[in-house]
């Protein structure tokens, strides 16, 4: 089992915005989540991720407790939220070497340069990321994901943002990591794709899943 | 993992400059202002310098560590972070020792305008002065990387951070006067040893507290 996560629950000021939150992901397995804005996709999510706290519950991630255990219970873990999640004063190069590097990935600047390359964002490689269009930083945020190691991927909402290129790319990078047996953890709020990409669907409706 | 940390805080303001450009302005306002305003003895400027400089420190690390902090909102850079495999007590201490350094940076650069402005003589042993006052910078960035990682998460943290910093480093700052105070004075280190020996025990009690709590005061 990849991922376990058993009543979580979280509140905001005594509201209750996720309650007793149970389920699963297998090894190769692709999950989304939907619902309403506000259901709790993201905080569940960010929960996840370890960047916010929860009130209960447990987490096991590859047999490790997520809550618990040591910052290297992560490692195989990789948020990508709504926001880019880089420093906007740095380039695309540094913000992708920082990030590599905390994961303690090596990662050449040959490397970096070819995924940079690859994704569209070569020439603007050593411009500060506070300059770039939305969708940029999408692309730069899924050259991140090409680079690092993660054997579970939490992405909130990959398709925001994108023009029609993008979306292809995403689209085409989503089912590659499938094809290769990648864990994924998906918000969507489109109901086609989550049929395309879900493996299962799990609906939250006011902090709670609903049965399919 | 703390030196890439560090590198990450340097790199920052090297490219943006505004957190040490900020404190600077500011900084040497506040001087002009003191200059233009003690209007009387040398003898009095000289008794109460020590006191004018602190304070000035005070307001200038306030805002500093704001700027510091407020840079990883951008982006949501600090999810990121926190989101890393990485011991999270690594990230206070990189914030502590980046904002020593800026602190230290723009103290070289005012202290010689403050002691020109004031009309002021140097300390008698300028290397006490300056060894003091690297272990003062390093507690009140003790204190203020602290107070400022908690602030942070708070919705209105520009309000928060003065409101709760202030009490929690006026002791650093009573501590630092009377340092000076004695070094300026010419007193003998015995009748200020009292004072560093403050100093040094905030910079291990909010270094331990720091390193220890930022894995829980950074979760939303």
């Amino acid at each position: 089992m990849m991922l376990s996560v058993s009543n979580l629950s979280k509140s905001f000021n005594r509201r209750s915005v996720l309650t007793d939150i149970t389920f699963e992901i297998g090894d190769g397995e692709t999950v989304v989540f939907m619902g309403k804005n506000g259901a709790g996709k993201s905080t569940l999510l960010r929960i996840l991720s370890r960047i916010m706290a929860c009130d209960q519950g447990a987490i096991t991630f590859q047999n490790h407790d997520l809550l618990k255990g040591m910052p290297t219970a992560r490692k195989n873990l990789l948020y990508l939220g709504h926001a880019t999640g880089m420093y906007s004063a740095l380039s695309a190069v540094e913000n992708l070497s920082l990030a590599l590097q905390l994961r303690g990935s090596s990662t050449s600047r040959e490397t970096i340069f070819e995924a940079l390359k690859q994704n569209g964002l070569f020439n603007q490689k050593d411009d500060p990321i506070a300059i770039y269009s939305q969708g940029m930083l999408q692309r730069l945020k899924l050259t991140y994901a090409e680079l690092a190691q993660w054997s579970l991927l939490l992405m909130d909402e990959p398709f925001s943002g994108l023009d029609d290129d993008g979306i292809q790319q995403m689209h085409q990078i989503l089912m590659h990591w499938k094809s290769e047996g990648k864990s994924l953890c998906l918000v969507l709020h489109d109901a086609d794709k989550a049929a395309l990409y879900g493996d299962r669907i799990l609906r939250i409706e006011h902090g709670v899943i609903m049965e399919p | 993992m703390f030196f890439i940390l560090l590198k990450k805080e340097l790199y920052n303001e090297f490219r943006s400059r505004e957190l040490i450009l900020s404190m600077l302005v500011f900084g040497l306002s506040i001087i002009l202002a003191y200059a233009f305003t003690s209007d009387v003895s040398r003898v009095i400027v000289a008794n109460y310098a020590p006191g004018m400089f602190w304070a000035m420190i005070l307001f200038v690390t306030v805002l500093g560590v704001h700027r510091s902090f407020s840079y990883e909102k951008e982006m949501d850079a600090f999810s990121m972070l926190i989101a890393a495999p990485i011991d999270r007590g690594l990230i206070y201490l990189s914030k502590c020792i980046s904002g020593f350094i800026f602190l230290t940076v723009m103290e070289i650069i005012v202290v010689m305008p403050f002691f020109k402005f004031l009309l002021i003589d140097f300390p008698p042993n300028p290397l006490m002065a300056v060894g003091t006052a690297l272990l003062i910078n390093l507690a009140i960035m003790a204190v203020a990387s602290l107070i400022s990682g908690i602030a942070m998460r708070a919705r209105l943290s520009e309000v928060l951070l003065p409101v709760l910093m202030f009490p929690l480093v006026s002791p650093v700052i009573i501590a630092a006067t009377k340092i000076s105070g004695g070094i300026m004075a010419g007193d003998p280190y015995q009748l200020w040893q009292i004072w560093l020996l403050i100093i040094g025990s905030i910079i291990v009690i909010f270094g331990l507290v720091g390193y220890t709590l930022f894995d829980f005061i950074t979760e939303e």
